[in-house]
């Protein structure tokens, strides 16, 4: 289980990035904020795996605080992000094999690989090609692969499904669904309204740091999400103006 | 987990197309090198017992020529051994004077063999920072940087690992390179290798690694000051290249402007001139006794003895004066080099040069010992001969007379004149490692 508790992110004592943002992602649950750039995302996604320290609040994975003991807390998180080109020159295997083993596994099969990268629709030729010949479908589901294996309760994934063309996109989908049919707690960062509708059990509108709105899987099936994610923005937007 | 990383950074490097071109490079050149250069040495060799046959029969006791065996270490790391006296003339009443070599090979000149310093020093430096340049920087921009932070390991393990992976991938080209030459050292018919030799080559590969260990570490804290490999290559080789050449080429001038020194022409009428004044004096002195013994103030046995008096008078002035002016001079250009060798230090390059050479014995220091070896052996050889110009020459060998034979320093007075500019390295290396790591640990993994 994946929880935030007024997580807040200010830097240099001036940008407020992320704002006293709770949440809660529940095992078998996909979590998916929305929000346009600059609005905190991938700030948030930084504070959970630890890569910047909180300016106030805390994060909690399977009831381990994140910033007191971030070793810990990496075991349960897996981490998959946008564009990500892994090792060029390392064949999937390698690259699976060695993300495995940082990520604590001691002890793993050629069978254990191969199963894992069959798993998520790699072809069966691709899994001892270098990884600089694979499209950016396949180096995302490689992605997708190394945190499968590591067989962390919680997945957090940035921006996934950016630069898919549509069967990419739609299988990498499968794939979550795939892992939240297993019970992992997924959190899911996107700007890709249709795809957080298709497959969010709930959805956090992220604006200027603000956490403005949560739905429930009911209210994003019933409401016109596009209609109210693009008030929420221009609000925001015209707000900044008057600021200024 | 270390032992995964530098695992990784291991091969990741060793998979890599400059992995290739560093190998074939540091193959191709090194052996190029020491055959060219062993070659080079032999037919040095046997020069060099021609010419102490050749001076042996020509010697008489007013004019001897002494010669300097060249080493195999000198040949490798060659320091100022072109430009160094290879026979020095000693006649008696004279300072020794170098006898000059002309090299009828103008393609040498144009394109002079590169030795081991040189392949290390520039080319092996230039490698070390194409392995390091995108260490930590390049990890960034293809988001790995951020999947390995996100895996439960410590901070300070991923750079040590990241340093030691990547520095082993690069001393292998370097250390196949090395080994390849040794072996064509070893089993060269005409060169010997004593265990002073080996030793020596040890401790310049030590030197070597620590020296690569330098600019590894310089790659990395560049890269981890940078978020793109592209500024970091730019910011790595204007760095080389103030490292490389402006710093050491630099230096002399420098060392000029904080502690000039007149031209030998300059030094060399000064010596004319303090010359002619001291003949002035003896003349006009000459001249006085002259004339009490015309006046008969003095008579024929005082004059004689006066002007006696006056020659050896004369001669000691004129000696005193000229050594003077010449411990001045030589005072002065100590000075200047002293102060170019501290600037030059500023460079790693110029450190792993200092040491090489020292420990080759082809430092500048070195000639100066030569040079003073055989101006003691001119005092020895020539103690109980008379001089010049007051006997008539009469050629033929001396007898009874001592030979010379100049022996270089030992490894352990190398080794501790080799020890600032290896203090030095080491200096740099150790601030370059932990300016890395303090770097690291501020990096935003994440773009």
């Amino acid at each position: 289980m994946l929880e935030t508790r007024d997580l807040t992110k200010v830097y240099d004592n001036t940008i407020l990035a992320v704002n006293k943002l709770n949440l809660k992602v529940n095992p078998g649950e996909i979590y998916v904020v929305l929000g346009a750039n600059g609005a905190g995302k991938s700030t948030t996604i930084s504070m959970l795996l630890n890569f910047i320290d909180p300016t106030s609040g805390t994060a909690l994975v399977n009831d381990i605080e994140i910033p007191k003991l971030p070793l810990e807390a990496k075991k349960h998180l897996a981490y998959v992000s946008e564009n990500v080109e892994l090792y060029r020159n390392f064949t999937a295997r390698q690259n699976l094999e060695f993300f495995a083993k940082l990520g604590g596994r001691k002890k793993i099969t050629r069978e254990e690989l191969d199963e894992t990268l069959a798993r998520v629709g790699l072809p069966e030729d691709a899994f001892k090609r270098r990884v600089k010949t694979f499209s950016k479908g396949m180096r995302q589901r490689l992605g997708i692969a190394i945190a499968i294996i590591k067989g962390a309760a919680v997945v957090l994934l940035d921006e996934p499904t950016s630069g898919l063309d549509p069967k990419g996109g739609a299988d990498f989908l499968n794939l979550l669904r795939e892992l939240k049919s297993e019970g992992k707690a997924i959190f899911m960062s996107t700007h890709d309204i249709f795809r957080a509708k298709e497959i969010a059990d709930q959805i956090g509108i992220l604006v200027g740091g603000n956490l403005v709105r949560e739905l429930t899987r009911q209210e994003i099936e019933t409401e016109d999400l596009e209609a109210l994610y693009l008030r929420y923005v221009a609000g925001y937007e015209s707000e900044a103006e008057e600021v200024a | 987990m270390l032992w995964i990383i530098i695992t990784k950074e291991f091969l990741e490097k060793v998979l890599t197309l400059r992995f290739f071109v560093a190998l074939i490079l540091s193959i191709v050149l090194t052996i190029v090198s020491v055959v060219v250069l062993s070659e080079d040495y032999a037919q040095e060799l046997a020069d060099y017992h021609l010419r102490t046959q050749m001076h042996a029969e020509t010697s008489n006791e007013q004019l001897i020529a002494v010669d300097r065996k060249p080493s195999i270490l000198t040949a490798m790391f060659q320091g100022i051994t072109k430009e160094a006296a290879r026979s020095v003339r000693l006649l008696i009443g004279f300072q020794p004077k170098i006898i000059e070599t002309i090299d009828d090979n103008p393609f040498s000149v144009l394109f002079p063999t590169v030795d081991l310093t040189f392949i290390i020093g520039i080319v092996m430096s230039l490698l070390a920072l194409l392995f390091a340049y995108d260490a930590v920087c390049g990890e960034l921009e293809t988001g790995t940087l951020a999947l390995i932070a996100s895996q439960p390991i410590k901070k300070p393990m991923l750079i040590l690992g990241k340093w030691l992976g990547g520095y082993f991938s690069l001393i292998l080209p370097c250390s196949v390179g090395w080994l390849l030459g040794l072996l064509i050292l070893s089993t060269h018919p005409h060169i010997q290798l004593s265990v002073t030799d080996w030793s020596v080559l040890g401790l310049i590969i030590i030197g070597a690694l620590l020296y690569l260990a330098c600019f590894f570490a310089l790659g990395i804290l560049i890269s981890t000051l940078t978020t793109r490999p592209s500024t970091a290559i730019v910011v790595l080789l204007f760095l080389w290249t103030l490292f490389v050449f402006v710093i050491p080429n630099l230096s002399p001038n420098l060392a000029k402007t904080f502690s000039p020194i007149p031209s030998f022409s300059t030094h060399s009428h000064k010596m004319t001139l303090a010359q002619t004044e001291i003949e002035h004096q003896r003349q006009r002195w000459h001249d006085a006794a002259v004339l009490k013994v015309i006046d008969k103030r003095l008579t024929w046995a005082d004059g004689k003895n006066l002007l006696l008096n006056i020659e050896a008078r004369s001669t000691s002035a004129q000696d005193k004066t000229l050594s003077n002016i010449t411990q001045a001079y030589h005072r002065k250009i100590r000075r200047q080099e002293q102060i170019a060798a501290g600037i030059a230090v500023l460079s790693p390059y110029a450190c792993f040069t200092f040491f090489a050479t020292q420990l080759a014995a082809s430092h500048f220091e070195n000639e100066a010992k030569f040079i003073a070896a055989t101006t003691r052996f001119e005092t020895e050889y020539f103690a109980d001969t008379p001089s010049y110009f007051q006997t008539v020459v009469s050629p033929g060998k001396g007898t009874e007379k001592s030979t010379f034979f100049y022996t270089e320093p030992t490894v352990s007075e190398r080794l501790k004149l080799a020890l600032g500019p290896l203090s030095l390295l080491m200096l740099y290396t150790g601030l370059c490692l932990i300016g890395g790591y303090a770097a690291f640990m501020r990096y935003d993994v994440k773009r």
